[in-house]
């Protein structure tokens, strides 16, 4: 038997009850994955952590008419805090799902009474693309030039679930993580297909890397359906959710 | 010696322990009272070599948001960790204390002194709002009891740092101009993460990539190689499983990911500091940025810390204080310690110092007093029986009970590869360095080192409070 690759090896023990999902799926049309958020922590002689829960993530995505809506609600677990973020994106019809207008809202929760006022760390956040520029709004407003091509984190999801399986399908862009924070210089990229032998069942999946400032490489691991099943960086991974079946709501 | 009845020239000789902060403090205080205290925002990094930033000179990473804050203040470059490793370190910030004062000499094993104060705790009472998110990692001591703390770390950058400043971006967007000034404290975790990888690819492992290499992979470094005649510590450090087995591909993939990670940092800085703008706050608030030690980065052989090599010992100290800090300079000639963290932030905070604390205030440096006295050499510590002496032309090695003590002309070997410790021609050097650490160590209140008060958990994820 095939040793499972490191992305989902490193998933532990969390893949034992993890049912991949099947039925249709479009791309292009509307639907809801919902992932968890795992840690990726090895033991101390190398050998695969557990992929403890670090949170979740919903994408959903709705065409319109002009354009692709898109929305992303993901809450991180950390001890005694949890922020939920929302976003709300109108995308264009591109490879990269280039958002045009978005709306992020972010909301705290604490366990830990009397650290954090009600409300403190809350944010309503906002942005646009006006022209060549991008204007983001949270106290003022901030102007700066658009880079030729970017996209979201969270778009990708979405993004890459439009490419083809060939060689040829290569997206080069500026990531624009949170919809904040800039990284230069990326590139997603179709690697090939790979099995992966999850119990009994031998799965074949396609793979997408993605290299560029800011982040260790993404791999982005599809069902032949064009599902992504598991978008998994350096420490981080987000795993389809099986508890719809089809792992879609 | 006793720093409270030395002289200033004393003190100076005598690596700037407690007393000299003190003189400083009086001197620069201002001659009116200000009518509010500054913002402190105090940032550090987790493993932050000083040189990985594009800044500095770096060409294999992207830090705009580092660049951004080196260019609006003073960053120094011989600045050194009070103890390369996270605990030890970060005791020594938020104590003012050398480590065999405060008592962390390692990771998670030792508490910090129950009855010395920290930066949080002195803060509150002197009217400041003390504010924590991220990794604090002070063993002994819980954060919630010294700070309001915001959201607490993990043991991952990857995972966490993301909530760290979005949390302080939160925070300081919601502050009034009525509400009292913060000391807000940001600890982030990477680069720690190359922790994991290194634990990934213990043996040699495979590379976990599936692409082909980027075409900007580093290179080896200069100094990769070692002299196997180095003091045992290190040579133990080396033999554990770190780098056993790696090619050089996983060297430079090791190297190429670290800088991936100093970047995921800097992003998460940028955020911070945008924030600080965007709520207005900029001119009123001081800034500091530092690592708790930096990252062996191939280096003789080595990843990780724990080590007094430049790579492990040297991290960034930038400081930026809009029309008070001198802006676009770049120290490259002052001893910088992690000691100097609590007195310099007591100073712009215009209130009395923590009780003996060991490290200078750097304000007059970052306000450009060409005149200013100061240190002559810095002391870092490893453990509690290494450690090493620095002078802008030397650094000297000593660990308690090894035969091999290290001394490296530090202009012309900046790699650290040749050791003249053994050099006739040094035994001058050598002798006056030790007579330094010597005097140095007597004007230390050490306490008594006990068994392991904390016990290590049976199987512990290394690197999750590393």
């Amino acid at each position: 038997m095939m040793p499972k690759p490191r992305d989902w090896a490193a998933l532990g023990g969390r893949l034992s009850a993890w049912i991949p999902p099947d039925g249709a799926f479009d791309p292009a049309g509307a639907w809801s994955l919902r992932y968890a958020r795992h840690a990726l922590i090895p033991e101390l002689d190398g050998t695969p952590g557990r992929g403890a829960l670090s949170g979740e993530l919903l994408i959903e995505q709705n065409p319109a008419q002009d354009v692709i809506r898109l929305r992303a609600t993901e809450t991180v677990t950390t001890g005694f805090s949890t922020p939920t973020t929302v976003a709300e994106m109108s995308c264009a019809k591109d490879a990269l799902l280039t958002p045009l207008r978005w709306a992020l809202t972010i909301r705290w929760q604490t366990s830990a009474p009397g650290t954090v006022n009600s409300g403190e760390l809350d944010q309503e956040r906002s942005g646009r693309v006006e022209g060549h520029d991008l204007v983001f709004k949270a106290t003022k407003e901030h102007r700066r030039p658009a880079p030729e091509r970017w996209t979201a984190f969270w778009t990708l999801f979405a993004a890459v679930q439009r490419l083809p399986f060939e060689n040829r399908s290569v997206l080069t862009f500026d990531l624009l993580e949170d919809l904040e924070l800039f990284k230069g210089g990326h590139r997603l990229a179709y690697i090939g297909p790979q099995a992966v032998t999850l119990g009994e069942k031998t799965l074949s999946l396609h793979v997408f890397e993605q290299t560029g400032h800011g982040v260790l490489p993404w791999r982005w691991w599809l069902d032949d359906r064009h599902r992504v099943l598991l978008a998994a960086g350096g420490r981080r991974a987000y795993l389809l959710g099986t508890s719809v079946k089809g792992g879609a709501e | 010696m006793n720093p409270l009845h030395a002289t200033r020239r004393t003190f100076l000789k005598a690596g700037g322990a407690g007393g000299i902060g003190l003189i400083l403090t009086a001197q620069h205080a201002p001659a009116v009272a200000e009518k509010r205290s500054p913002n402190l925002l105090f940032m550090h990094l987790d493993q932050h070599y000083w040189e990985a930033v594009s800044a500095f000179g770096c060409q294999h990473v992207r830090t705009p948001a580092i660049d951004r804050l080196a260019a609006q203040g003073t960053s120094f470059s011989l600045s050194y960790s009070a103890n390369p490793v996270c605990c030890p370190a970060r005791a020594c910030w938020y104590t003012g204390r050398a480590s065999s004062e405060n008592g962390v000499v390692m990771n998670d094993q030792w508490p910090v002194a129950p009855e010395l104060p920290d930066l949080g705790q002195w803060l509150s009472t002197r009217g400041y709002d003390s504010v924590y998110a991220g990794k604090w990692h002070v063993t002994g001591r819980n954060f919630t009891q010294s700070f309001r703390v915001l959201t607490p770390g993990s043991g991952v950058g990857e995972v966490t740092d993301g909530s760290v400043s979005r949390a302080a971006e939160g925070f300081l967007r919601s502050r009034k101009r009525s509400d009292k000034p913060f000391f807000l404290n940001l600890g982030f975790l990477q680069p720690h993460d190359c922790c994991y990888w290194v634990m990934e690819h213990v043996g040699g492992t495979p590379l976990t990539r599936l692409g082909s290499p980027p075409a900007e992979l580093p290179p080896l470094p200069p100094n990769h190689g070692h002299d196997p005649s180095e003091p045992a510590p290190v040579s133990r450090r080396r033999n554990k499983r770190e780098g056993d087995g790696w090619s050089a591909e996983h060297w430079r993939w090791y190297l190429w990911n670290y800088y991936r990670m100093v970047e995921m940092a800097d992003a998460e800085v940028g955020r911070v500091l945008d924030a600080l703008e965007d709520a207005g706050l900029s001119e009123d608030t001081l800034v500091l940025l530092t690592s708790d030690h930096g990252d062996g980065l191939a280096r003789h052989g080595l990843t990780s810390k724990m080590f007094l090599y430049d790579e492990a010992a040297r991290v960034p100290f930038i400081a930026a204080f809009p029309g008070r800090v001198k802006e676009g300079v770049r120290d490259t000639s002052h001893l910088v310690s992690g000691l100097d963290v609590a007195p310099t932030l007591c100073d712009f905070a215009g209130i009395d110092g923590l009780p003996k604390a060991r490290g200078l205030s750097l304000r007059p440096l970052l306000e450009g007093r060409a005149d200013c006295p100061w240190r002559e050499f810095l002391v870092s510590d490893t453990f509690r029986t290494g450690r090493m002496v620095r002078t802008p032309e030397f650094k000297y090695i000593a660990y308690q009970g090894d035969p091999v003590t290290q001394l490296f002309d530090m202009r012309n070997d900046p790699g650290e590869l040749k050791n003249l410790a053994a050099d006739a021609a040094k035994a001058d050097v050598v002798r006056d360095l030790a007579g330094r650490l010597a005097s140095w160590e007597k004007t230390l209140d050490i306490l008594p080192l006990k068994e392991p008060a904390v016990k290590k958990a049976g199987k512990r994820r290394r690197g999750t409070q590393g």
